[in-house]
């Protein structure tokens, strides 16, 4: 209970500080903005046929800019944060108090969340007044346990590649050399992907995110959640999770 | 635990990097409410020992015991009961010196008031200022509030006052000697031998991952047995040939376990030519030379050694 209350502050900690750094917070937001900006003016209009009628591309874009929304504030942030601290003495030092590693992850986690969910608000807002997409209310909670499943498994997957990074200044490179073989592989990017392609990636993290979340975006899907897709993340972030609790490192290497 | 058992406890201890054994069988022992200072080179094996003491580094082996337990894997228990200030630590510098204090102060149970560490630290003025608009001797200020937050009866503090200025120094000394009056058992890691000597009730010195010395600083000062006299005079004049008489254009030194007789047959002789002994002075002996004088032996046995091997 003590621990709950503690991770809670803790949480409270971490958002004051990532907001308070205007430009680490701007990029964060900018990115993802920018990219849903380009891709809805190139192929916004654009139209595919679903089953039952013509469907706007944005519907698809929406997703894939929540997974990119999603890895950046949770993957990559994590990766770089985790080890850029691990580098400075920061978690040496909170390593040397009574408080549980639990706590400290807790509230870098739980930031990572909530920071997903509020870009997820910002892009689905954005996608609404300037593309005319179209969202369906029934659905918002199955979107919300998509984006919460899928923002925990990749802080879980962040926190794994963090405890193999050599130094802080390494972590951009590893998350991005991480991430970006996935995004392409996952049809992030470009969705046209061979089906090879599909095959791998459906057993990778990334593309069953994607595929959940344009599934709560399709209008021809049937309501409820994508069990199956939503069950691969899952699992990633479960390995994940045991993996860092394994290989985690609170002081850098000497 | 009784109370006069002592709070650190260490028999044998080793420990190895790769092809360097940095901790050599090394025992130490700290007493409740001592301010204890380890000195020693670069490569002694302070940090190292220190961190076993603190539960960062496994030892490879002896026997170890910090306020009764075991401090390999740094349980819980033992976190509770210390504080810790490490060399280099970095902290949320988005974060005000305020908050910071107070983050950390919710890890503990009976934690000490933010507000009166500020003030105890000097930094009152700066508690709402965030923590990269702090001076690097501010930071180190605010790492020693952070050591003390929890309240604890030990005290580990890794050459605490490194790049400071003389006067930051003497506040962080001053820091110190209140949080050793309060009866916090301390232990000091150091490269300044005035450090040890203002803070430190006993001094042990580090060579080669072992202990090579150990007293009070007054002891350590006193084990050479030499006190230090310095003259110089003006126009050529040559002194009476005393035993180890250094000179230096017109600067004299010697060391000798004499001062009484050597003194007094410099100054009769000074009186008698007429002369004045200019910036006469006559110091006890130091720490320094004490040290000194341990550290090159040592390097010299060790050179000795590497030689015959």
């Amino acid at each position: 209970m003590r621990d709950l209350v503690l991770t809670y502050r803790q949480i409270g900690y971490e958002r004051r500080s990532f907001f308070r750094n205007p430009a680490a917070a701007g990029f964060t937001f900018i990115f993802p903005v920018m990219f849903l900006v380009i891709f809805g003016v190139l192929y916004g209009d654009q139209t595919y046929d679903g089953p039952s009628g013509p469907v706007k591309a944005i519907q698809y874009q929406m997703a894939q800019i929540l997974v990119f929304s999603v890895v950046g504030t949770t993957f990559v942030s994590l990766v770089t944060t985790l080890a850029i601290r691990r580098d400075t003495g920061e978690l040496k030092r909170k390593r040397g108090t009574p408080v549980s590693p639990a706590v400290i992850l807790g509230g870098v986690v739980g930031n990572g969340v909530l920071l997903s969910l509020l870009m997820s608000a910002l892009v689905i807002a954005l996608s609404l007044v300037l593309f005319g997409a179209e969202i369906y209310p029934e659905r918002l909670p199955v979107l919300l346990l998509t984006i919460i499943v899928g923002a925990l498994a990749f802080c879980a997957l962040g926190a794994t590649v963090a405890a193999f990074v050599p130094n802080g200044d390494a972590a951009p490179a590893f998350a991005n050399l991480t991430i970006f073989p996935l995004y392409f592989l996952s049809g992030v990017f470009i969705p046209d992907i061979p089906d090879t392609f599909k095959d791998i990636a459906g057993l990778l993290p990334l593309r069953p995110f994607l595929l959940a979340l344009a599934k709560a975006f399709d209008p021809a899907a049937a309501a409820g959640p994508d069990w199956g897709n939503l069950a691969v993340v899952a699992a990633w972030g479960l390995v994940a999770s045991l993996l860092a609790i394994r290989y985690f490192r609170w002081t850098p290497r000497r | 635990m009784s109370p006069a058992a002592p709070v650190i406890e260490v028999r044998g201890l080793r420990k190895r990097f790769g092809g360097f054994e940095a901790v050599r069988g090394l025992d130490l022992t700290v007493e409740r409410g001592e301010v204890l200072a380890i000195l020693g080179p670069n490569g002694a094996g302070k940090t190292t020992t220190v961190e076993i003491l603190e539960g960062y580094l496994e030892r490879d082996a002896g026997e170890v015991s910090v306020l009764g337990h075991d401090p390999s894997g740094a349980p819980r228990a033992l976190r509770r009961r210390i504080g810790i200030v490490l060399q280099e630590a970095g902290i949320d510098r988005f974060l005000t010196c305020r908050e910071v204090l107070q983050q950390h102060a919710n890890f503990y149970a009976a934690p000490r008031d933010p507000d009166e560490l500020l003030e105890l630290v000097g930094l009152t003025e700066k508690a709402g200022e965030r923590v990269k608009r702090l001076s690097g001797g501010q930071q180190r200020r605010l790492d020693l509030a952070l050591g003390m937050v929890g309240n604890p009866e030990l005290i580990f503090l890794d050459e605490p006052t490194t790049g400071f200025d003389p006067q930051a120094r003497r506040q962080a000394w001053d820091i110190v000697s209140k949080l050793a009056e309060g009866g916090t058992t301390i232990l000091l890691t150091t490269h300044y031998l005035d450090e040890a000597q203002a803070l430190a009730d006993r001094v042990v010195v580090f060579s080669a991952g072992q202990v090579v010395e150990s007293g009070t600083p007054d002891e350590l000062a006193n084990r050479t047995g030499l006190t230090r006299i310095s003259f110089s005079l003006a126009g050529g004049a040559t002194p009476p040939n005393v035993d180890g008489l250094l000179r230096d254009g017109d600067h004299f030194t010697l060391q000798t376990p004499r001062p009484t007789a050597v003194l007094h047959e410099l100054t009769a002789w000074a009186v008698g030519a007429g002369l004045e002994l200019g910036e006469l002075a006559v110091a006890r002996p130091s720490l320094e030379d004490t040290y000194l004088s341990l550290i090159d032996h040592e390097t010299e046995l060790a050179a000795a050694e590497a030689a015959g091997a």
